[in-house]
């Protein structure tokens, strides 16, 4: 087989994966949630706060690292200070 | 029957191997990111495994043949990879379709993992290592099966490690992605203790 028969070939394979790939995810966006399942679409404070799952894209929004550092870094201080005036004492 | 039986125990033995000893995230080191970010959560630990199970194997189903029918007739494997990437992703949008339209008992327990399985390495690892390996369609599904189930066991394991370990005062240096990566590189060493279990031939 020529070479630029088979180049040929495989642009149109990937061009037509692309296409179903760009087709199922339309559906999929498209489809509603099931009943009772409308809580899982949508992330919130009370759910995602403390989350482990970093692939999550929602994870940096309610869980920024930074913050997080800092938040933890206050209450050692804290806690350090607590424990310096109770040795003085 | 005389010829089916040592296949069986051939399937089988492929499933041990690809579930203990060449465990996908231990021994080969593919789906560390969700390994890891499952964090201390047993029950999504499983979902997630669940999730992982079901696309490794619908993905091996449908990837081996069109290597072997589509790919080789035309003198174009090069094309494995991004046939694969491809087909993983439509594959994961169509289960998630079918799952939301029919199944919301099945969209409860992994639903929401779905999408985050397409960018999962460890199903591409599995489907691009049984071309590369030139497997049987039979031994390609029995390492897709030994991969899903040794990635659960491995996957609800570490969490519950993790739970163990919230409750130590771990230095503050290591807490956190450094204590689960040492965890991690402990059970792996466990895990080396599986091989030479089944014999290569």
């Amino acid at each position: 087989m020529p070479d630029y028969v088979r180049w040929i070939l495989a642009v149109g394979i990937l061009l037509l994966l692309l296409a179903i790939f760009v087709i199922t995810f339309v559906l999929y966006k498209k489809t509603p949630v099931p009943k009772g399942c409308e809580e899982f679409e949508k992330p919130s404070e009370r759910k995602c706060h403390g989350c482990n799952q970093t692939e999550c894209h929602f994870n940096l929004y309610y869980n920024d690292p930074v913050e997080k550092a800092k938040e933890e870094f206050q209450q050692e201080e804290k806690e350090q200070l607590q424990n310096d005036q109770k040795g003085e004492n | 029957m005389n010829a089916t039986v040592p296949y069986i125990v051939t399937f089988l033995l492929a499933i041990v191997s690809s579930m203990l000893i060449d465990n996908v995230v231990l021994s080969r080191f593919y789906g560390i990111c969700s390994f890891i970010g499952v964090g201390n959560k047993p029950k999504a630990a499983f979902s997630m495994g669940l999730a992982v199970t079901f696309v490794t194997i619908m993905a091996a189903l449908v990837c081996w043949p069109i290597y072997t029918f589509v790919l080789q007739p035309l003198q174009i494997p090069f094309m494995d990879t991004l046939t694969y990437i491809l087909v993983i992703a439509s594959l994961v949008q169509i289960v998630g379709l079918f799952i939301k339209k029919y199944s919301p008992a099945l969209y409860k327990a992994f639903g929401i993992y779905l999408p985050l399985i397409t960018t999962n390495c460890a199903v591409l690892g599995v489907v691009q290592g049984n071309t590369d390996s030139g497997l049987s369609f039979g031994m390609s599904m029995a390492n897709a099966i030994g991969t899903a189930i040794g990635f659960v066991l491995v996957i609800v394991v570490f969490s519950f490690i993790r739970i163990r370990l919230e409750e130590y005062k771990t230095p503050k240096a290591f807490r956190g992605i450094a204590i689960a990566l040492i965890t991690a590189a402990l059970m792996s060493i466990a895990f080396l203790g599986f091989s030479g279990m089944v014999p290569s031939n």
